[in-house]
């Protein structure tokens, strides 16, 4: 049987929740954000907060009212528009490489971890199958790692061809308002 | 599983399930299958429980392990077994939406049921001439109906020329049971879409819906994930070209529970 850890006071999930977050609203998203970096610390787990720098910037100004300095110890942020490569191609094997290089030094050291990757991109061609295909990796590193995994989109940028193909790759579908369990998951297991 | 916990609680306030029930709005029978377990309230519905009985509502979902297996399930199957209800389709394949709107209507066929399809001539066409395979012509007649999409979507309700379909309406006895296919083709804006449902009701046809089956298909390419969420919260099935399975964000499903999101959970 897996290991089940705590996500929020009230939810287990699997040691290795890839969780898909479809977005409507930014200041809602950006709650979610927050209480997902507070239920990490209080379980003394690190957060790699992959995430655009726009949106960082209101994040880290909540995150200075909200934790002690300590706290802030446990948060580390990448910028996503790199970490996605939004400025050419979106090159599935470097992004899986270099998430691989992110948590190393986490694992290697028996520290547990947690991530959030808000996924943004360039216009071009292909970017649904190459999305699918980033997503069916990641699932795979996710569960290998034993790692808790937010996968965030904005719901506007998202076709539901994409959408049900990533409903087959995480577990778990979170919207501004719900969490529930991917009922296709299961089907590509 | 027994909500125990639930029970004890009513009961050490010397209420009764229809007590409870009234004051949460919403009827004996369903908090009934609450505290037995068989239903998983909706936040909304969780909160006023809660207020009556006042605890907090999100005793609904402590210490759930959602950990569970879903089960796919079988179209042929559920449409045997549905009375009235709805399913979302989202097709990637247009042959495999073809094949379905086939499938679908030769379900609704053997079972007596008349059939709406609501699409464009050309496509109406192409699902007519293989039914012609399966059905004789006087089933194609008696029980297979096209409402053209275009006609649907170009004209304001009022503006709506229904002639042709009042008189297929007024074939129907009311006991006749409906299979309503219907094949939405763009991602419209929030507020239209619902467009061809207004159109229907506008009509008529929704009126009886618990003798209605109707199956919504959309092209998956051409529907926002935003739009998707939304349709999943008002339609209990979803189905793609290989499964259909219960809406996971469907309030009254029976399989699924809906959690708050995490910070709605951190408020509470």
């Amino acid at each position: 049987m897996e290991k089940m850890v705590q996500l929020t006071k009230f939810i287990q999930v699997n040691s290795s929740a890839h969780i898909l977050y479809l977005y409507e609203n930014t200041d809602t998203y950006i709650n979610n954000l927050l209480a997902y970096i507070k239920t990490g610390i209080d379980r003394n787990h690190h957060l790699i907060i992959i995430e655009n720098s726009t949106i960082y910037n209101l994040v880290e100004a909540r995150i200075n009212e909200l934790f002690s300095s300590e706290d802030k110890n446990f948060i580390h942020h990448v910028d996503n528009y790199l970490f996605y490569r939004c400025y050419g191609d979106f090159h599935i094997h470097s992004i899986v490489e270099h998430f691989g290089e992110l948590l190393d030094p986490f694992l290697n050291k028996k520290i547990d971890v947690r991530t959030w990757g808000h996924v943004e991109w360039k216009d071009q061609d292909d970017i649904s199958k190459k999305i699918e295909d980033f997503e069916n990796v990641a699932d795979c590193s996710v569960n290998e790692m034993g790692l808790m995994s937010v996968c965030a989109y904005d719901s506007s940028k998202v076709n539901t061809h994409l959408q049900t193909a990533m409903m087959k790759s995480h577990q778990y579908l979170m919207t501004d308002k719900e969490f529930v369990q991917s009922p296709l998951y299961q089907i590509i297991k | 599983m027994k909500r125990e916990w639930l029970i004890n609680l009513r009961t050490s306030k010397q209420l009764t399930q229809q007590q409870v029930a009234s004051s949460s709005f919403i009827d004996r029978s369903y908090y009934s299958h609450i505290e037995n377990g068989k239903r998983n309230p909706s936040l909304a519905i969780a909160q006023n429980i809660a207020a009556v009985l006042k605890f907090d509502p999100l005793l609904f979902f402590k210490d759930d392990q959602i950990n569970n297996v879903s089960d796919t399930l079988d179209l042929d199957y559920l449409l045997k077994n549905m009375e009235s209800g709805h399913i979302l389709y989202l097709y990637s394949n247009f042959n495999r939406y073809i094949n379905s709107s086939v499938a679908f209507s030769l379900m609704g066929v053997w079972k007596k049921c008349y059939c709406f399809i609501i699409d464009t001539r050309m496509n109406f066409s192409q699902i007519k001439n293989t039914l012609k395979k399966y059905l004789s012509k006087n089933e194609l007649n008696k029980y297979i109906h096209h409402i053209n999409l275009d006609a649907l979507l170009n004209q304001s309700p009022e503006n709506l020329n229904t002639t042709h379909l009042e008189g297929l309406f007024n074939q129907l006895e009311s006991e006749d049971f409906i299979y309503l296919c219907c094949h939405v083709r763009r991602d419209y804006s929030n507020n239209c879409i619902f467009n061809v449902q207004n159109q229907l009701n506008y009509i008529g046809i929704m009126e009886n819906k618990e003798k209605l089956v109707s199956l919504h298909a959309y092209d998956a390419s051409l529907v926002s994930a935003n739009t998707h969420i939304k349709l999943m919260r008002k339609i209990p099935y979803l189905m793609t070209d290989n499964e259909i399975v219960e809406s996971p964000l469907y309030p009254s499903s029976t399989n699924t529970k809906i959690y708050p999101s995490l910070y709605m959970q951190e408020d509470n």
